[in-house]
């Protein structure tokens, strides 16, 4: 039996013109002729059984379009937390009843935002606990919560008997553009996603490359950029930036590997640069990750399966305490797929919300992680032909690396009436030795100093390292003010890093690996200032204008000790940068909205290419998009975009060399398209395809590298089976399948389109889960990445080739793991 | 495929055209150069004769002229001396360059990667090999004159040098390794072109600056030789050392 309600609050927020911030408590002001819809008839949500038996707990955020007679006549779900938990929010909003909203005192027809929290009961002590707690404030951005009807808890019931129903308001920045996806992280893991750099491929377009060994940051493709590791995609984790700047192995450098992908609750994956929050790498565009854990308790996880596979975690989410409240460390390990892919790591994240003060939280994070992995590297595609090199092969089994970060972070934010702020300091700690040989015998240098050496073959295996100390933070207040019947916000932010590094890069020698050569040696001391406006104007019901601008400012200080026969060579350089961003968002009805939006974003320049006074050369991208929104009921939800960007300066990462090279102005233009579909209650569907066409302005040659289309396309089914020896039996499936189109690589030539198959399997029975994942079902030999350059890895001195060949690194085979997943208590 | 040789940012409406109308099909456009191959071929000049007279008055009747060639190498880089430079100096408007008097090579376009020993008096040009590589303007070369196989030479010359009233049986021969660094090209190897290409190789330049006169020997076949470490053997090695023995055409 489900007893429906312990405590209930509620909180109605005229969302009706204001989307960017969160806004007050519920008042129901008279500004301006205008009045916000009230609440007249409140309808409790049922908790679903199953998500009792299930225990999942969560928050469905709705919109509510309320008519003018005050009926809500749609609810779409915001954010979702699982089809039946959605489904009974969505039941009860609708039959809520408004005093409309009323302009001039005529009643109009308006848009409220809602939280409908589904929190499982405590025992007594707890609930009480929380019932004084969601008095107070609640945490997070946008959240404003307001002290309402209060349920009461079945005296003595247990988790099982009892259901405890909350609702509060909340505020989330709406979406800049109609590629501005939040995607629901927690428990929707993609099969193969033990790496959690592959997270991001679930963007619709986004799509990663492995080529360096479960370790390294991934390739990163997304609407016709290469992103190489990071150098167009920015990447923050709770508001952490993950880029590295001028990393010594590449720009902007991302490695997510440090991030337990149980505890990533979301994603904010924005494609363009419309927003001015976005700052530093945001050249395709950035994502925001936010990190969570649902299941309260404690739970436990182990697994095994191809390759060596195997992993191991723990989980803890205090009960009482809100998502982002967890604990969680974990052991994974593997053999690898062929030579030199062996791999291990070890990662643990906390993060704790102490609520100090009404309104007012304080969120510590904290992250350490270890990983040390090995690299196959390339194999030339000639040889393969030949029959000289397997496809798994590796030429250089001494390529892998280590990679270390460390990092905390400390936020306070305050939300009190229509205003909020927020502070937070961050620092981080990092190290990374990679050691890579793309070329065999091609870049070796020959010291002139040292006779022994003179005119041997060393080799072109490069040992690069990097170690930094990065202190950062961020701040922003947003109000809201209303005017003549129009509601009108305000934020002002700004964000600051420091980064200090040392790095260096030397040759290594094929016999011994000891270094013969030092190539790089460089201290960077890098400071970005970032200072941004945003503001938004809903004048009408059917229309929103968003618009900031984005003031960055960046120095550099770069000390290269050997240069000049030792003597070293100092330099510095400074530069600004302006960004305008603007969005404007038709709302005709229907469930329908068309964004028109611009942007300016950029990417810093690379440290040790500087020259002395330089004024810092920015690479600026100027974007726009042209999309739509389209939600037909709880069963269909569309967007598309066409977009258009143009760099004026862009660089192009060598693989080879590992250098920059200008590319000169580029352009792109191509669209996205994603759709999800849920025809019945345990079934749904989805797809997203991306098409990119990009060039070269000098020449109108396509660029190379870049991925012109992605396609994805799932189905998926959910649903409980029977009661068994009173635990409830659920199962859940999914196959999905990816398409990478042919992508144009130099001198003409193109990729394979690739296709991988696969699929993933759960039976939850009571507190046990038994989940199995397959990547690569067909078990396709598929190429994860490929290049066109010179090499020389047989050491042919006699008639070396120094025409660019094709290179590939190998796609994993076929990959299937099996864990168990208990939820102790 | 969009033919624009240049492109600029408020082209926008184009590029989104040309996107739109590339998104339904499998390939669209290139990213510039294609790769290629082609035969090699070598061969001494047309009008090489088999005597002729030097810069030393002698006169030379060679009985063979034999090379081992390979690899040769193909390269983006302007050589230092070619008829571009020439036509610089016959239209004297500056033209900037880094460091004028080095040779850079630049990008490697082609290559054949074969070794073979060439006959220059055959009458047909010998096929050295298949060239790879991408298509483009092959502005210079990079040859490899080198002993390979049963050939324990590089080059080797033999014939009968005649001024006045001596007549001198000599070999010349080298052993040694020869790079030969910047050779002018100059030949746009375009995709799908008929013919190959074919480096011709003027076995007069290399005896040149030769006098006959003083050369070593007899050795155990009569014929007598540049002894190294004499000034002929010196001439003899600037001479294929020359890059003027060396010219390309497409044929």
């Amino acid at each position: 039996m489900l007893p429906k309600t312990s405590m209930v609050t509620l909180n109605i927020n005229l969302v009706l013109f204001v989307l960017l911030m969160p806004v007050g408590r519920g008042e129901t002001k008279t500004v301006s002729n205008s009045t916000p819809p009230v609440l007249k008839k409140f309808v409790k949500a049922e908790y679903p059984r199953s998500a009792v038996q299930d225990k999942v707990e969560g928050t469905v955020i709705l919109e509510l379009h309320v008519d003018k007679e005050g009926k809500v006549s749609r609810a779409i779900v915001i954010e979702s937390v699982r089809d039946d938990v959605d489904r009974a929010a969505i039941e009860a909003a609708r039959r809520f009843r408004f005093q409309p909203a009323m302009v001039k005192g005529i009643p109009v027809g308006s848009v409220v935002r809602y939280e409908s929290s589904f929190v499982l009961p405590r025992d007594n002590k707890q609930t009480g606990e929380r019932k004084k707690q969601r008095k107070k404030k609640t945490i997070g951005y946008g959240k404003a919560e307001a002290a309402g009807n209060t349920g009461k808890p079945k005296p003595g019931s247990d988790s099982d008997s009892i259901a405890e129903f909350t609702q509060v308001v909340k505020g989330r920045r709406p979406p800049r553009a109609a590629s501005d996806w939040r995607i629901e992280v927690s428990g929707r893991l993609d099969p193969g996603t033990v790496s959690p750099g592959r997270l991001l491929a679930m963007a619709p377009g986004l799509h990663v490359a492995q080529h360096g060994g479960v370790g390294k940051a991934q390739r990163i493709f997304l609407r016709g950029f290469d992103a190489v590791h990071g150098q167009d995609l920015e990447i923050n984790v709770e508001g952490i930036p993950v880029n590295e700047v001028s990393n010594i192995h590449a720009h902007g450098y991302a490695d997510l590997n440090y991030l337990i992908p149980e505890v990533i609750s979301s994603m904010r994956v924005i494609e363009g640069a419309y927003d001015p929050r976005q700052g530093d790498f945001a050249v395709a565009g950035s994502v925001w990750i936010d990190l969570g854990l649902k299941h309260r308790g404690l739970t436990a996880k182990a697994g095994g399966g191809s390759f060596g596979r195997a992993r191991a975690l723990i989980a803890w989410g205090p009960r009482g305490e809100p998502d982002a409240t967890f604990a969680a460390a974990e052991y994974a390990r593997g053999d690898g797929f062929g030579p030199a892919r062996s791999w291990n790591r070890a990662a643990a994240i906390g993060q704790y919300v102490l609520k100090i003060s009404p309104g007012t939280n304080l969120k510590l994070l904290a992250t350490s992680y270890t990983g040390r992995f090995a690299s196959a590297g390339v194999v030339k595609e000639e040889d393969y032909d030949n029959g000289i090199q397997g496809f798994y092969d590796t030429y250089d089994p001494h390529q892998g690396g280590l990679s270390v970060r460390h990092q905390a972070m400390a936020a306070v934010e305050h939300e009190s009436n229509g205003s909020r702020a927020e502070l937070a300091f961050h620092a981080g700690y990092r190290e990374l030795r990679l050691r890579h040989d793309f070329t065999g015998f091609i870049f070796e240098y020959r010291p002139i100093d040292n006779p022994k050496e003179r005119g041997r073959h060393l080799g072109d295996l490069t040992e690069q390292y990097q170690e930094g100390l990065t202190l950062g933070g961020y701040g922003s207040y947003a109000k809201e003010v209303r005017f003549r019947g129009g509601t009108y916000a305000l934020e002002a932010g700004f964000r600051f890093r420091h980064d200090r590094a040392d790095q260096s890069q030397k040759r290594l020698r094929a016999v011994d690996q000891e270094p013969y050569w030092d190539e790089i040696e460089a201290k960077l001391a890098v400071t970005d200032i970032g200072l941004y406006l945003d503001a938004e104007a809903r004048p009408s019901s059917w229309l929103r204008i968003r618009g900031g601008v984005r003031f960055d400012t960046l120095s550099y200080i770069v000390n290269e000790p050997m240069e000049y026969y030792g003597k070293g060579n100092r330099r510095d350089a400074q530069g600004v940068h302006i960004g305008p961003k603007a969005t404007l968002e038709f709302v005709p009805g229907h469930g329908l909205s068309v964004f028109l939006c611009y942007g300016n974003g950029f990417r810093s320049p690379y440290g040790i290419a500087l020259s002395q006074g330089e004024r810092t050369p920015f690479v600026t991208v100027h974007a726009g998009e042209l999309g739509l929104r389209w939600r037909l009921g709880d069963w269909l939800d569309v967007s598309a975009a066409g977009f258009f960007t143009h760099v004026a300066e862009d660089l192009v990462f060598d693989h080879a060399t590992g250098r920059y090279l200008y590319s000169g102005a580029t352009s792109r233009a191509g669209t996205t398209v994603s759709a999800k579909l849920r025809p019945l209650d345990w079934l749904y569907a989805f797809l997203s395809g991306s098409y990119a066409y990009s060039v070269l302005d000098e020449t109108g040659k396509l660029l190379p590298y870049t991925v012109p289309i992605t396609f994805r396309a799932g189905m998926g089914v959910k649903r409980n089976l029977t009661v068994l020896w009173g635990h409830e039996l659920s199962i859940s499936a999914r196959l999905i399948a990816d398409v990478i189109g042919p992508r144009p690589l130099p001198y003409s030539e193109e990729t394979n389109t690739v296709f991988l198959l696969s699929a993933d399997f759960g039976l939850t029975w009571g507190d046990l889960e038994l989940s199995a994942e397959a990547f690569n079902l067909l078990d396709t030999k598929w190429r994860d990445d490929e290049f066109a350059y010179v090499s020389n890895f047989h050491n042919n001195q006699e008639t070396p080739s120094l025409v660019p060949d094709r290179h590939f690194t190998a796609g994993r085979p076929i990959t299937i793991m099996a864990y168990l997943t208990w939820h102790v208590f | 495929m969009p033919g624009a040789n240049r492109y600029r940012s408020h082209n926008l409406v184009l590029l989104s055209f040309f996107s739109l109308t590339c998104l339904f099909q499998t390939s669209c456009g290139d990213t510039g150069e294609q790769r290629t191959s082609f035969k090699m071929a070598v061969s001494a000049p047309d009008d090489m004769g088999t005597d002729f007279e030097n810069d030393l008055g002698w006169k030379v009747v060679l009985d063979s002229a034999s090379v081992v060639i390979g690899p040769i190498y193909f390269f983006s880089g302007e050589p230092l001396f070619s008829m571009s430079r020439l036509l610089d100096w016959l239209d004297p408007i500056p033209t900037a360059f880094a460091h004028p008097g080095h040779y850079v090579a630049g990008e490697a376009l082609g290559q054949v990667l074969d070794q073979a020993r060439i006959d220059l008096l055959s009458e047909m040009p010998q096929v050295l090999g298949t060239a790879t590589g991408v298509t483009g303007l092959y502005n210079s070369a990079r040859v490899y004159l080198k002993p390979a196989g049963d050939d324990t030479y590089s080059v080797l010359v033999t014939g009968t040098a005649t001024k006045d009233q001596d007549h001198v049986s000599f070999k010349g021969e080298l052993d040694v390794e020869i790079k030969l660094e910047g050779l002018p090209c100059g030949i746009h190897v375009e995709p799908g072109k008929a013919g190959g290409m074919v480096m011709f190789v003027d076995p007069r330049i290399w005896l040149k600056r030769v006098d006959f006169s003083t050369l070593a020997g007899p050795d155990q076949d009569g014929y007598m030789f540049f002894e190294k470490g004499t000034s002929n053997h010196s001439a003899f090695s600037r001479g294929v050392d020359n890059a003027g023995a060396f010219s390309f055409s497409w044929k």
